[in-house]
């Protein structure tokens, strides 16, 4: 029966179930098979002797009535009558032979066939002679026919008669016999019965009990275990006896009150390393807040120190900003400076222009003299023309080449005057040109130099604002500083109340009784995370100097969290 | 008789107009003698320019032709008295032509600075004696005459019908009798009005002379027109119906008018023709004054240099491309002004060639009587005309050609219809101007040139210069304008002292034209005289080969275009031809002609125009067409001449900015 | 007055014309003409060439409206050609009724040339010097003076001597 305890308890009842249900079945199929074989029975009872019979006996009433009949048709004179009736006859001879066709078919014995065909024969006989009685009646002999009748017919009537009387006997003998046959087999299968349902009932109540002491037991138990793990002894054994659903539950109330040894004993060793710690962080939170007091006050120092830059440097600024000033005054100097030099040059081209133009006119004036030369030779011949009437024309025509030719000399010499004076315009430009170059140059210088002022006093400017920059910076360390003073003091506190917990845990988890068997990580000291360790080393070594700010930060940073995830936890 | 010199002045007005008045008088007589009879209206001609012959002559103290005039105004105012029923025959024509032509050589003679010492006795007594015999001595008081005057007086005249008032008082001392219209000058309102539309018109009734009423008129102040007609006793009467019937007025063709809009050339010739044939028929009182063609050859040059100053203005490359409105306007004006101007004085200059077709017929006529031949002298294009200067020059070369033609030329009537042709020869004098030159032609249906005498005489003369052989007809024809040359054997009055044909020539070729001849055996002969227009303004398009300009007579301009290369054939003489419209023409190149430096040398660069002359056409090829307009024709100065006789450029003109481009003559650049 | 009379006189202003002369430089030489012949000084134009006509004629200008043909005296001298300037001047003679420009490189002066100091010119064979009339001393310098009828007429024998 060990795997019946193991198979689930669902199973268990289904199949206990099924069990009952196919008894029950069982019983009932006996109980129907009975009933129809009875019913069977019955029938065939019915059948062969009820019904037979009564095919028998329709027969014989038929077979009488055509006696009857017969008698009329020789009693009756009348042809038709008589056709009429042998009709009848007939059709009732049918009749008779059909009821015993059908009473034959219920014959089942062979005495019974024997006798059935002895009937039968005499009934043929029977017929044999009536048909021919009925001839003879039809034939109008009424007569032979009555003879016949009273003789023959008779006789053999009377046989079939009592052929058919006798089968009629001897079927309702043989049906009553059947009939208490019967009612005996019907009898026992009754009492074969109520001795099955008897049986079964006591079966089932059986499995029942079985069943149901199989399952509440195991229950019983862990129930038993559940109450002690309840007041807190974790010091129990769980029997594991079947491995069905109450069974799994008994592997799990083991399972759990393992774990819960487990967990507690860690707990209680965690809560021992958490009030240690909590401790430890209390003592050392205490010698941080002192360290930190004292970077705060370095931090002032650096600030002063920084502001004295922060102020100078603006000056600088200042100072420079004031020597691009200046450097740019003598640029525009300078500036102004070629200007006017250029507008020198401007004045000397124009001056140049003007030569030309003066030049201009002065080739025209040459021209003019030209003219007045060819005019005054003209003149000169038309005076020789006119011969002595044009001497005094001949003088004034002399007197206007001379006037030509000193105004051909004026022009040349004011051509080279002018040419003169181009020449020494163009000098003048030369020199002119010169200075406005190196007034250009200075300009360059100066632009230079001013672009080069205007970068100190750029880079002064961001020099200003990046040490404001840093002022700020370390505004916000000190700041940091105080803060994390602050927080250490929250710190301690906090470790303080820690502990506390600590305790009270360490409290609570005394409540338990623990196996003894299994122990966790380590529960020392040493076991805190190295990290940590390193850290509150190095503090101690420092607490002297001034931590620089990042570190500081990257400290209180560190110190705000407390890594409590040993990663050794949990594993088995 | 006392002298004058010929440089005076006022005798050279007292030589034209009696010379012109004796042309005058003698195509009248001719006239009336072809057509038989004196008409009235030339009765009173004679008699007019008779009187005023004889007025001028005895003012120049020339008494030959002062008597003779007298003489024959004498006969003429009978005539004119008495009605030309009589029909004086041509007897009186022959006496008349007579008188003319004293009086011709007389003026001749003081012309040349000779005194005119002829004596006209002579004639005088002829004339005599004709009046005798037509019944009448003329002496006695001079008759009552007849004027009809016509006085229009100037715009600025106010009181128009006061001043004529005033003339009338005036002339009451000279007239006996005096009718005017208007009638009314004090009353009637409308009286100024018409006579500043019409004039004042005078019927006067007077013993006085024509010219004392007409110096007496012509002294009324704000006078702008006088006329002063003498008339017949019978037309007086019918005057005064109609002042303002249109045939009273004498010859209206005479108001010049000036603002007259119709085209230049026809009008102005009708209108000259008009003035010449009513002078040549005898009816015109027009006003006319002599002038000096040296004046109007100056008028002349003054006007070409004003067409070329207008141009100059217009052109001007100052102005051009800016659009001014009203300077156009003006220019416009300006433009029109000039070119009637133009026109003026062009009209001034050219004289049609009928005054010296009408000599001829005097000369025909002469000479047909002498010789007794028949000849009908056709006169056509009379009305052409050419400057002054060349009728000058001119008229003797043509009557040595009309005296050579009826002398030589044509036969003796009884050859002539031998020959079949009909009785009377035929002379013609045909003028035309074709454009840049005109043509006079002698034709005459003679008997033609004798080229194997020519050919014999010149032999003969040595005369020839190259072998017989090589002469055309033509030239054949034209060794008879040599020197020295005449075929005829004996010398007639008229011909065959062999200085005509040579003489006409250089005559001709001092203005610059040409003579040539033709000449069929038996059928007659052609002169033909072309004289180019030197002195004209012609159309001109001016057209650029290379730098240089030439203007091309637009009348030889056939069309232009711009040439495809694909219409260019090359002859196998390698000389350049183009096909347009299905006929051939040589294409000349002007810059390889000229030789002158030109970019546009393949033909499709430039510009083809196509050029005719007589029938004969001929492609130049330009660089490009440069523009329309009228030129001052100026000939090539005669120092350039004496090297080289360029053919082809006929003259040179100024344009509009001064620079000269030189005129292409087609005929010339056609024989090229 | 009487044609005659008229002749003295235009003779009578001949003369007086007649020892005057008008100077001009041509290729350095210093020549000289005749002043009755000069019409006028002109400076250069325009001038329109006129095809088919020996090298030295040059063409035509306008001088106010009168045509006038110009003939370069460097190359009738058959000196090199030069190019002409604004200097460059124009004399107009009229020689029997032709007148011609004569282009020279410039003109000197009006100057009287008593005959007395007019030699006769040198070799006539000498083609430049056909045109020399004689020679003119003025001080110590001497002018060629020129026959201004050869200048303009002489072409003929020219052209015979160089066919």
């Amino acid at each position: 029966m060990k795997w019946f305890k193991n198979m689930r308890i669902s199973a268990k009842l289904i199949s206990s179930f099924i069990l009952v249900s196919l008894i029950a079945g069982i019983m009932g199929t006996v109980g129907i098979y009975n009933m129809w074989k009875v019913d069977k029975e019955y029938k065939g009872l019915y059948e062969d002797y009820g019904v037979s019979l009564g095919d028998l006996g329709s027969a014989g009433i038929d077979f009488n009535r055509n006696r009857y009949r017969l008698a009329n048709m020789l009693l009756n004179d009348d042809q038709a009558e008589k056709e009429r009736l042998a009709n009848e006859i007939r059709d009732i001879e049918n009749q008779i032979s059909l009821n015993l066709e059908e009473f034959g078919g219920t014959i089942r014995s062979e005495e019974n066939r024997r006798k059935f065909q002895e009937l039968q024969q005499k009934f043929e006989m029977f017929k044999t002679s009536r048909d021919r009685v009925m001839d003879l009646a039809l034939s109008g002999r009424n007569g032979q026919a009555i003879e016949l009748l009273n003789t023959e017919t008779a006789v053999l009537a009377s046989a079939a008669n009592d052929a058919l009387m006798e089968m009629f006997d001897l079927r309702k003998t043989n049906g009553g016999k059947l009939s208490r046959q019967l009612s005996e087999q019907t009898n026992s299968s009754m009492i074969s019965m109520v001795v099955t349902v008897i049986v079964m009932v006591v079966v089932s109540i059986i499995l029942g009990v079985l069943v149901s002491r199989m399952i509440s037991k195991p229950v019983n138990k862990l129930v038993a275990s559940a109450n002690q793990i309840a007041d807190g002894d974790l010091n129990v054994i769980v029997e594991v006896e079947s491995r069905d659903e109450v069974g799994q539950l008994a592997l799990a109330f083991r399972k759990m009150s393992d774990n819960l040894n487990e967990i507690m004993g860690n707990i209680q060793i965690a809560a021992d390393q958490v009030a240690s710690g909590a401790k430890q962080i209390s003592d050392l939170s205490v010698s941080m807040s002192q360290g930190a007091t004292e970077q705060a006050s370095s931090v002032e120092q650096l600030t002063a120190s920084i502001e004295e830059i922060d102020s100078q440097t603006r000056q600088n600024a200042q100072t420079s900003n004031e020597a691009n000033e200046i450097a740019e005054a003598a640029k525009q100097n300078a500036l102004l400076g070629n200007n006017q030099m250029k507008e020198m040059l401007s004045a000397m081209d124009e001056i140049n222009d003007a030569s030309q133009n003066i030049s201009k006119i002065i080739k025209v004036i040459d021209e003019i003299a030209f003219q007045t030369n060819i005019l005054a030779l003209n003149a000169a011949v038309e005076a020789a023309r006119a011969g002595q009437h044009g001497k005094g024309f001949a003088v004034v025509a002399e007197e206007v080449r001379n006037l030509a030719a000193r105004s051909a000399n004026a022009a040349r010499e004011t051509t080279e005057l002018i040419e003169g004076s181009i020449r020494k315009v163009e000098e003048g430009t030369k020199i002119a040109q010169e200075t406005a170059n190196a007034l250009q140059s200075i300009v360059d210088d100066v632009a230079r130099v001013s672009e080069l002022i205007s970068n100190i006093a750029t880079a002064s400017n961001e020099q200003a604002i990046g040490i404001s920059q840093i002022n700020q910076g370390i505004m916000q360390v000190s700041q940091v500083v105080q803060t994390t003073s602050a927080n250490l003091e929250e710190g301690a506190t906090t470790s303080e109340e820690l502990s506390a917990q600590a305790n009270l845990l360490q409290e609570q988890v005394n409540r338990f009784q623990l196996r003894k068997t299994k122990t966790g990580s380590g529960s020392s000291l040493d076991e805190l995370s190295p990290e940590l360790m390193e850290l509150f080393e190095k503090m101690s070594r420092n607490k002297g100097n001034v931590p620089p700010v990042s570190e500081a930060k990257a400290a209180a940073a560190q110190q705000t969290k407390i890594d409590l995830n040993d990663y050794e936890f949990g594993k088995y | 008789m006392d002298q004058f010199h010929p440089d005076d002045s006022l005798f050279e007005v007292y030589l034209t107009e009696t010379s012109q008045l004796t042309e005058q008088l003698e195509d009248i007589i001719l006239a009336c003698e072809n057509a038989n009879r004196i008409p009235e209206e030339m009765i009173h001609e004679i008699f007019r320019i008779m009187h005023t012959i004889k007025g001028s002559s005895s003012m120049m103290q020339v008494h030959g032709i002062a008597a003779l005039t007298h003489a024959l105004e004498d006969l003429f105012s009978y005539l004119r008295e008495n009605g030309s029923r009589q029909a004086p025959g041509s007897d009186l024509a022959d006496l008349l032509l007579e008188g003319v032509d004293f009086i011709k050589i007389e003026l001749h003679k003081l012309k040349n600075g000779l005194s005119a010492d002829g004596d006209a006795s002579v004639l005088i007594r002829k004339v005599e004696e004709v009046l005798e015999s037509l019944g009448q001595r003329s002496s006695g008081p001079p008759p009552l005459q007849r004027y009809f005057a016509r006085l229009l007086f100037t715009d600025d005249c106010d009181m128009v019908n006061v001043r004529a008032y005033h003339v009338i008082h005036q002339l009451g001392e000279l007239v006996a009798e005096c009718r005017h219209i208007p009638e009314d000058l004090r009353d009637d309102p409308a009286a100024p009005d018409l006579i500043r539309k019409h004039g004042l018109q005078l019927y006067l009734t007077t013993e006085k002379s024509y010219d004392e009423i007409h110096a007496a008129l012509s002294r009324t102040s704000f006078l702008k027109e006088l006329v002063l007609n003498t008339i017949h006793h019978d037309e007086f009467r019918e005057e005064g119906a109609d002042p303002d019937a249109g045939d009273i007025w004498p010859d209206q063709a005479d108001q010049t008018d000036l603002a007259d809009p119709a085209d230049p050339v026809t009008g102005k010739t009708n209108r000259r023709g008009n003035r010449e044939s009513a002078a040549a028929a005898g009816g015109s009182q027009g006003k006319s004054i002599t002038v000096n063609v040296s004046k109007l050859d100056e008028l002349m040059d003054l006007v070409g240099e004003l067409v070329i100053a207008e141009a100059m203005v217009t052109q001007n490359p100052e102005i051009a491309g800016l659009q001014l409105e009203q300077f156009h306007k003006s220019v416009n004006h300006l433009q029109k002004i000039t070119r009637e101007i133009q026109d003026k004085v062009m009209e001034i200059r050219m004289v049609p060639l009928a005054s010296v077709f009408q000599r001829m017929r005097r000369v025909v006529r002469d000479m047909s009587k002498k010789l007794k031949k028949n000849v009908n002298l056709q006169l056509a294009g009379e009305e052409t005309e050419v400057d002054k200067n060349v009728i000058e020059h001119i008229a003797d070369p043509l009557m040595h050609l009309v005296r050579n033609a009826v002398d030589h030329g044509l036969e003796s009537a009884r050859e002539r219809v031998e020959a079949g042709k009909p009785e009377v020869g035929t002379l013609a004098l045909e003028a035309l101007n074709n454009g840049s030159e005109v043509l006079i032609i002698v034709r005459d249906d003679g008997r033609g040139l004798d080229k194997k005498r020519i050919l014999e005489k010149a032999k003969a003369r040595q005369l020839l210069q190259r072998p017989e052989a090589d002469l055309t007809d033509r030239e054949i024809f034209q060794l008879i304008f040599l020197p020295g040359f005449s075929t005829r054997e004996e010398i007639t009055e008229y011909s065959g002292r062999g200085v005509g044909m040579d003489v006409a020539m250089q005559n001709i070729a001092s203005i610059g034209g040409t003579i040539a001849v033709d000449s069929r055996p038996g059928e007659g002969t052609v002169f033909t005289i072309r004289i180019p227009l030197t002195l004209a303004i012609i159309d001109g398009m001016n057209v650029r080969v290379g730098e240089a300009l030439y203007t091309l007579p637009t009348t030889s301009i056939k069309e232009s275009f711009k040439p495809q290369v694909r219409d260019l054939i090359t002859d196998p003489n390698g000389r350049e031809m183009i096909l347009v419209r299905g006929t051939c023409y040589p294409i000349l190149r002007l810059h390889e002609l000229f030789r002158v430096p030109s970019d546009c040398t393949r033909i499709h660069d430039g510009v083809l125009i196509m050029a005719e002359q007589d029938g004969k056409g001929i492609c130049l090829f330009v660089d490009e067409l440069v523009g329309q307009q009228q030129v001052v024709v100026k000939g090539l100065p005669p120092y350039l001449k004496s090297f080289n006789r360029v053919e082809g450029i006929s003259g040179c003109t100024l344009l509009g900015d001064g620079s000269i481009s030189l005129i292409l003559d087609v005929q010339g650049l056609l024989g090229r | 007055m009487s044609e005659s009379f008229r002749e003295d006189m235009a003779l009578m202003e001949e003369d007086s014309q007649k020892d005057k002369y008008l100077t001009f430089i041509v290729d350095e030489e210093c020549f000289g003409i005749e002043i009755r012949y000069v019409t006028e000084i002109i400076g250069m134009q325009k001038i329109t060439s006129v095809p088919e006509m020996p090298d030295f004629v040059r063409g035509i200008v306008n001088l106010r409206g009168k045509i006038i043909p110009v003939m370069d005296v460097r190359l009738r001298f058959n000196k090199p050609f030069r190019e002409y300037m604004e200097r460059t001047c124009i004399i107009v003679i009229d020689v029997h009724d032709l007148t011609v420009g004569l282009i020279v490189d410039s003109v000197a002066e009006v100057i009287d040339i008593p005959s007395s100091d007019v030699a006769a010119p040198p070799d006539l064979a000498n083609r430049g010097n056909r045109f020399v009339k004689g020679i003119g001393k003025v001080g110590a310098d001497v002018k060629l003076l020129l026959d201004c009828e050869k200048l303009l007429t002489d072409h003929e024998v020219e052209q015979l001597l160089n066919s």
